[in-house]
């Protein structure tokens, strides 16, 4: 890149450093909850599919807690180097994509298994076991599991949603949603074993292609998005492989502040780069934020404007 | 949410149910078809009799090998087989198996009498597993 003026924020606003802190309090918490949830659903999965299915999600929630907390120490305490010269605010885009793939494959996975065990109408076996004396059906225990497993991400993703908007962190996101509409892979759950106990036994597998393609739905959605990161694409919105409604803003301040100008944004972590091809910094320049069409507050989401202006005809021919 | 919980009120007295209704058919019949080597324990008919006051009916036992038998229960055309098995036997994940009523020798080489019952058939495995904690229970 030739003829560029860059300005850049070195890092997010110390409010934001004091969310990220929270968000990564909220996700210790998260993991206890989930560990807490895995535990208790393996103590009672017995032959059920949909047990073992929503009891396999469980624990693949543990993944997007333990990407963001990497990501974000590695975000927060990384040290620029010659090696890493941008240090490694786009180590949650990474963390974002591997949860991604790992949510995707284990939901195909899943789902052929269950539609396997429909297919060959397998009957799953729930019977009984001796607890303080009483011989108790399994699969009361398994509802009252699956109920218990409804409560925590239930709180905690409401939680997140918030912090993930303030972060504009699609890691944090994406686990806030997955951990709100795990009432549906619960209630599924439920559903299935309340089947299996009224002789239904195509109920439990059937509940548990439904949460599979669940899992499945949210790892390709959330590969869209991931991988719109990775390969500098224009940046997506937080819930949706859609252009986001700030890139959009800001491409429109961008073409009338420049016209005639061709603009190119991408994402790197939080963070929004944009390029203005064809023209020079203006002088005296105005300042990065002063570009950002939304909320000041929000302004540390722009983190460098480039200018590229036009090479001479002379120099293209000679390169060329 | 509301569904779910309709569901399950409406349900409870009838959890769990037997998809091939095995249990209703022994009362219907009057007779439980069970597969069992030449020679079992006492702990045996102990179970037997247990479940014939349990269900009303009456026990008719085939005797034969082992895995024909079990294919038998698998198809449906037998409701139980007591049989010996190894502690780590395949036949768990083909067959429901009861808790052991008998166990003959010690660690990996053991021996366990259980009853083995047609996959899925939740109430009737549940009161074959019920009888049999009983027997193991009344032995020790």
């Amino acid at each position: 890149m030739s003829g560029v003026d860059a300005f850049s924020d070195e890092g997010l606003p110390p409010r934001l450093i004091e969310t990220l802190k929270r968000a990564e309090r909220l996700e210790y918490w998260n993991i206890f909850w989930t560990l807490t949830i895995i535990v208790v659903m393996g103590l009672v999965l017995g032959q059920s599919q949909t047990m073992k299915t929503a009891w396999i999600e469980d624990t693949l929630g543990l993944v997007p807690p333990i990407a963001f907390l990497i990501a974000a120490r590695m975000e927060r305490n990384g040290e620029r180097s010659r090696k890493f010269p941008f240090g490694f605010e786009r180590v949650n885009g990474l963390g974002f994509f591997l949860a991604a793939v790992a949510l995707a494959a284990t939901g195909a996975l899943l789902l052929w298994d269950s539609a396997m065990t429909l297919v060959k109408a397998e009957h799953a076996t729930v019977g009984t076991v001796r607890i303080f004396g009483r011989d108790i059906w399994l699969g009361w225990l398994m509802i009252g599991a699956q109920f218990y497993a409804m409560i925590p991400p239930m709180i905690i993703g409401r939680k997140e949603l918030p912090l993930a908007e303030d972060l504009a962190d699609k890691l944090l996101h994406t686990d806030a949603l997955m951990n709100k509409a795990n009432w549906m892979t619960g209630a599924a759950g439920i559903a299935g074993i309340v089947g299996l106990g009224l002789g239904w036994w195509w109920a439990d597998s059937a509940a548990a292609a439904f949460i599979s393609f669940d899992i499945l739905h949210d790892g390709l959605k959330a590969i869209r998005s991931s991988t719109a990161e990775l390969v500098d694409g224009t940046p997506r919105g937080l819930s949706s492989p859609e252009l986001s409604e700030e890139a959009e803003l800001l491409e429109a301040r961008l073409k009338e502040r420049y016209p005639g100008t061709s603009i190119r944004l991408r994402e790197t972590g939080r963070l929004i780069r944009a390029e203005v091809h064809g023209c020079h910094a203006p002088d005296p320049y105005p300042g990065t934020a002063d570009h950002w069409p939304g909320e000041r507050e929000r302004s540390w989401r722009l983190a460098q404007i480039s200018f590229v202006p036009d090479e001479p005809e002379a120099d293209r021919s000679r390169q060329g | 949410m509301i569904a779910v919980g309709a569901l399950f009120l409406a349900a409870c007295d009838r959890f769990p149910s037997d998809p091939e209704h095995s249990l209703d058919e022994i009362r219907a019949r009057s007779t439980i078809r069970v597969g069992a080597a030449a020679d079992v324990p006492p702990e045996a008919s102990s179970l037997l009799r247990m479940l014939e006051t349990a269900t009303g009916a009456q026990a008719r036992r085939t005797s034969g090998p082992v895995e024909p038998l079990l294919q038998a229960v698998e198809n449906g055309d037998l409701d139980l087989v007591i049989a010996p098995f190894r502690a780590d036997t395949p036949v768990s994940t083909t067959n429901a198996l009861s808790p052991p009523i008998r166990t003959d020798g010690k660690g990996k080489n053991a021996i366990e009498w259980r009853a083995a019952m047609r996959n899925g058939e939740n109430r009737w495995i549940s009161l074959v597993e019920i009888k049999a904690r009983q027997v193991a229970g009344n032995t020790k």
